[in-house]
């Protein structure tokens, strides 16, 4: 009987954790890896870097794991910075996105709508760009993503970036696709 | 046929021709003008698509978006039709995007920028080398119009060559005949009558220049027989008119020296005659003898008679006087009026008494004179005789002064006798 107790409890456990926890495609974070830095010197947020690029990961606790994969990623692809800045990577759950605000950029692992808003809001605030592994948050305010289809390409979201007058190099334009209310619809 | 062809016309074919040469020529210059401006906005076209599609291409090797990569160069290759090659490769040289289209290879004459283009991949945030981009593309138009420009500069060249070997022919051809003409006008010579080109039935210019000559030439010759004619005719008269010059001039020597009456040389030539001797016989140191003679009387005579009866007289005398002498050196002139002069060189006085007494011989020995059945007396000279060897001071007319003096003496001592004064 303990044994079936035992039993029963790590398939629940297993099967709860597996409902609770996201799955990452590990090629787009590949991607998001060598996409955050570049984003950041292509855009108008070039000119708050002060010796150093900042980029915060926020997540659930339960992305803590693909956060610090991530994180892992842009160190292996920028060993030594990019372009002489040395990269200042730092990982906090939502709760603590406030502590993201020093930083150049954001990236926003899957949360609910509501966090990401209140995310969202904080980061604008303080004049961090913002994006996300999933474009759906575009709708939620988030500046970028990824536009994941039988390619991956990045995912403006045009008018954010205009309200908060941050500015996007035309080559990165070029590539990316621009996310519009239509879409998010 | 092409000879009966006015020069003119055939100036103005030339020029015709010289300007259709030199429209293909020009025609020739456009096209290839038009050819490096096709190059030249082929070149700027594809440096535009380079440089369009480097930092897209750089951004999504950058970014790792190796499919948008190549969603995107499958839609450049799509648009552009002239692209035959594409070729990107990362910094280590492996292949990231190929596209190759089957077609002939490029040409040697193949220009950078225009049928191919090698271009580094720059990394737009870093500028970083991050790869390599070639395009080539299909110079197959290019290459037609140039074929074909070229097959065009080819014709007007071998066409330019041709009517300029025609042309250098024909003007070596002209020049061969206006040459031959010019020699022989050059060595023509009216007297030989050398020239022997005959008319020419020649239409063009050089025909009628040609023919003008040889007209020119005939029309010299038969001059030149006329004129010769004329200076035959010419050079008898002048000799003839010489002739009656030479005569005439002999007629008035005589006249001028002769006297008319006696045909005895007459004082003008005495004086020169005894002149010459007297300066001979000073060179000779020798005698010179003057007989001075006068028919004593001679007035009477005239008067008597009359002057016709006296001229006769003094013919006579004159005649007799002049059978006398002998030498060659004997000289008797009429001094005038009834006078006579005998001039006797290397002779003294004793050999011109001879002479005297030979001459009053041959006088008396005329019995009578008679002129138309008129008979005179007996005509008697009187002689004055003078004799002297020249010396530097003495001068010819004192030996006539003295035989003068001699024959005055004569008439004073009773006529019809000689006196003689010198040696």
């Amino acid at each position: 009987m303990t044994k079936k107790i035992i039993r029963y409890g790590l398939i629940f456990v297993f099967f709860g954790y597996s409902a609770c926890a996201e799955s990452y495609d590990d090629s787009v974070l590949e991607i998001v890896s060598k996409i955050l830095p570049r984003l950041v010197l292509m855009s108008s947020q070039k000119n708050t870097i002060d010796n150093r690029i900042g980029i915060c990961v926020a997540h659930e606790p339960s992305d803590t794991e693909e956060a610090d994969t991530l994180i892992r990623k842009i160190r292996t692809n920028y060993p030594t910075g990019i372009k002489g800045y040395p990269l200042v990577l730092s990982s906090y759950e939502y709760k603590n996105v406030a502590a993201c605000q020093k930083n150049q950029i954001a990236f926003l692992f899957d949360s609910n709508g509501e966090t990401i808003k209140k995310a969202v809001r904080i980061l604008h605030k303080n004049g961090v760009l913002s994006m996300s592994y999933d474009p759906i948050y575009l709708e939620n305010g988030v500046e970028s993503s990824l536009f994941i289809g039988r390619k991956v390409t990045p995912y403006i979201h045009f008018d954010v970036l205009q309200q908060n007058g941050i500015e996007i190099d035309n080559a990165l334009l070029q590539i990316s696709k621009i996310y519009s209310q239509r879409d998010g619809k | 046929m092409i000879r009966n062809i006015s020069i003119e016309l055939k100036m103005i074919l030339g020029a015709i021709l010289f300007v259709l040469l030199l429209s293909g020529f020009e025609r020739y210059e456009f096209t290839q003008n038009i050819l490096s401006q096709f190059a030249e906005s082929k070149k700027a076209k594809n440096t535009l698509l380079v440089n369009t599609i480097s930092p897209i291409v750089g951004l999504n090797i950058s970014l790792g978006l190796d499919d948008a990569n190549h969603e995107y160069l499958d839609q450049i290759v799509r648009q552009n039709h002239d692209l035959t090659h594409f070729l990107l490769t990362d910094a280590d040289n492996r292949v990231l995007y190929r596209y190759t289209k089957n077609v002939p290879p490029i040409s040697h004459t193949a220009k950078d920028g225009v049928h191919s283009i090698h271009r580094p991949i720059l990394d737009p945030v870093t500028q970083e080398r991050i790869g390599e981009v070639t395009l080539r593309f299909d110079d197959h138009e290019y290459r037609q119009l140039l074929e074909k420009n070229h097959e065009t500069g080819l014709r007007i060249y071998l066409i330019t060559f041709f009517a300029l070997l025609l042309f250098v022919a024909y003007i070596r051809q002209e020049f061969r005949f206006l040459k031959q003409l010019s020699r022989h006008v050059h060595n023509y010579d009216p007297r030989i009558n050398n020239f022997s080109l005959q008319s020419t039935e020649r239409k063009d210019e050089v025909g009628i220049i040609h023919n003008a000559i040889v007209s020119m030439v005939d029309r010299i010759r038969s001059h030149t027989v006329l004129l010769d004619d004329m200076n035959r005719s010419l050079a008898q008269k002048v000799e003839e008119r010489t002739k009656e010059l030479q005569d005439a001039n002999v007629r008035l020597l005589e006249l001028s020296t002769t006297d008319p009456l006696t045909l005895l040389p007459n004082r003008r030539y005495l004086e020169d005659h005894l002149h010459n001797i007297w300066e001979l016989a000073k060179r000779q140191n020798v005698s010179v003898s003057v007989i001075m003679c006068d028919i004593d009387h001679f007035k009477r005579i005239n008067d008597t008679y009359g002057h016709i009866i006296g001229d006769f007289v003094l013919k006579d005398i004159a005649l007799l006087l002049k059978t006398v002498l002998k030498r060659n050196t004997d000289f008797i002139a009429r001094f005038g009026g009834e006078e006579f002069i005998v001039i006797l060189y290397d002779t003294g006085v004793d050999d011109a008494k001879n002479v005297c007494q030979s001459m009053q011989a041959a006088i008396s020995s005329k019995k009578r004179f008679e002129y138309q059945g008129i008979s005179l007396e007996t005509v008697t000279l009187s002689f004055g005789i003078a004799s002297v060897i020249p010396h530097t001071d003495s001068q010819y007319y004192d030996l006539i002064n003295l035989a003068d003096m001699a024959l005055y003496r004569a008439k004073q001592e009773g006529r019809s006798r000689f006196v003689s004064i010198g040696n």
